[in-house]
């Protein structure tokens, strides 16, 4: 990576770290394993960033490689730490956030992936099945399955909720 | 947006701004050149195939389908790795209450374990399809296996009489799945020949007594290959239930020896030591340092007293096991009180990968000291 590129990798990361960060941290619904998330995926990115760039969005491009990633962390058990220096302290919610937290750590990870496209990277449905790999339709009966399941467990004020425009 | 949406809008908000820090970044960048340097070396040596030993290496770690950077295997001297006092806590409890063959669907998969010729596994696949959680954990009492014509070939559990369970329990919500390893071999030409009339008796289908009630039954794939046309003249062991990552466990594959001294005293600490051989033609590397779990029960098979514990190995001196090499390490475990004989066990947590030491270690009491 020669300076500009470093320049601009380092201005991405700092500019956008924040998105990021929610993005894995909605994917995962733990703190750790968010960390993990985004530290292999900008890994990842940093290695071939000229080539990123050239992408035209390179948030996508990195939103993408943690949503693969963590497909295939799904069928691992256990994750490697592999930046032992993090940039802040874990997240850890309290109220009434840390129910709705709890409730969507209870869901099954590809649902959560749904409501992590749509309401946090504000991904179409169109979006976030291409993002996926699935149709339009799984989005849409994931998406209304998981807002039942947080309804049921949460009641009001998550009520009446249907699907996403 | 409704009431729901924008809760979990607020939610999602709530996750705090994080501040990236130099230091983050410079190690960010440390960790990418690394990955970049590593995957020159990758084409270079795939490219001109200089030593075969490292490009086995590297496609470990490609056909494994690991993102982080190839290490060549460090092997540890012909001494047995010494011994490293690093306890761990795993919490291995069930969460929910067994599972039952009413709420199971279950499917049979073969696996490329590079187990060799001979000897192969499927993976018996169990998904909760039930509304609640439940656990599938332990051994099943019996699986069998049914054959074309009725009969029925039992099997046994990967250890005989097992006290340490190194398979995590697999705590399942709704559409969440567990496994149990299945393996046999076929080397047929070791066994009697086949008499007349049996050589079309051929396996059709498992028969898995669920923890919780009932038998879930699952059709042999048709296009496995059998030992011998059917599993009359052959015996096949089984895991216990246990997660989908440990059922597919790069250390499944290992044989565990276990050698230690016949007598020992209780109180005393005892060193013994473990090889892990790895008969496979793919390298195992321990890309997290394996844990595992040593039991030594007082009694044998009907323990008064035992002492179990759980470390990591001594991966700073071996982390990892070449393609049909081995690797030992030095164990030390406290000899549990009693009387009589005392039994021996040891396996890699997160796998089924588990041994007991062959026959019973002779239990000396302790001597009594005059007082004075």
């Amino acid at each position: 990576m020669d300076a500009d590129e470093r320049a601009s990798f380092d201005a991405f990361v700092r500019v956008r770290m924040p998105e990021l960060s929610r993005f894995a941290y909605a994917l995962t619904a733990n703190s750790a394993h968010a960390d993990d998330l985004v530290q292999e995926a900008l890994l990842q990115v940093g290695t071939r960033w000229s080539r990123v760039l050239a992408s035209g969005d390179p948030a996508r491009y990195v939103r993408q490689v943690m949503v693969n990633q963590r497909i295939s962390w799904w069928r691992r058990r256990r994750l490697e730490r592999l930046v032992a220096v993090v940039p802040e302290q874990f997240y850890e919610p309290v109220g009434r956030s840390f129910e709705v937290w709890d409730a969507l750590a209870a869901l099954p990870p590809r649902q959560r992936a749904v409501l992590a496209l749509r309401y946090v990277a504000d991904y179409s449905e169109q979006q976030a099945a291409a993002a996926l790999g699935c149709s339009v339709g799984t989005v849409k009966s994931q998406s209304a399955k998981a807002l039942r399941t947080l309804r049921e467990r949460l009641g009001s004020p998550l009520r009446e909720a249907e699907q996403p425009k | 947006m409704n009431d729901a949406e924008r809760e979990l809008v607020r939610a999602f908000e709530d996750v705090p701004v994080v501040a990236v820090q130099g230091e983050f970044l410079e190690e960010l960048h440390r960790r990418i050149d690394r990955r970049r340097r590593s995957r020159r070396a990758v084409a270079v040596l795939t490219a001109t195939a200089t030593t075969t030993a490292v490009v086995a290496v590297l496609s470990t770690y490609s056909l494994a389908g690991h993102s982080t950077e190839p290490v060549p295997i460090r092997m540890g001297s012909a001494q047995p790795a010494p011994w490293v006092n690093q306890p761990v806590e795993v919490d291995n409890s069930a969460e929910y209450p067994a599972c039952g063959a009413a709420e199971m669907q279950g499917r049979a998969e073969p696996v490329d374990a590079g187990l060799g010729v001979h000897d192969h596994r499927l993976l018996l696949w169990f998904t909760n399809r039930g509304s609640q959680p439940c656990t599938l954990s332990g051994y099943a009492s019996d699986i069998s296996v049914e054959l074309t014509g009725g009969g029925r070939v039992s099997g046994t559990t990967v250890t005989a009489d097992p006290h340490v369970h190194t398979a995590p329990p697999a705590n399942l919500k709704p559409g969440e799945r567990a496994a149990i390893v299945f393996s046999y071999s076929d080397e047929c030409d070791t066994l009697p020949p086949m008499p007349s009339g049996e050589s079309n008796a051929t396996a059709t289908a498992f028969r898995v007594p669920a923890p919780g009630g009932g038998e879930v039954t699952i059709a042999f794939p048709a296009a496995t290959d059998t030992p011998c046309n059917g599993f009359r003249h052959t015996a096949f062991t089984y895991s216990a239930f246990t997660t989908p990552a440990a059922a597919t466990s790069e250390l499944n594959g290992l044989v565990i020896t276990i050698s230690a001294p016949r007598a020992a005293t209780s109180g005393d600490t005892v060193t013994y030591t473990v090889t892990l051989h790895n008969p496979s033609d793919r390298d195992v590397i321990f890309n997290r340092c394996p844990i595992y779990t040593q039991y030594m029960g007082a009694g044998y098979d009907q323990p008064t007293d035992a002492t179990v514990g759980q470390y990591r190995l001594n991966c700073d001196e071996t982390n990892g096991i070449k393609a049909g090499d081995s690797a030992t390490f030095a164990m030390q475990i406290e000899v549990p009180a009693g009387q009589g004989s005392a039994r021996l066990e040891w396996g890699l947590d997160d796998s089924i990968a588990v041994a007991a030491l062959p026959g019973p270690i002779t239990l000396n009491a302790p001597e009594t000291r005059p007082s004075s």
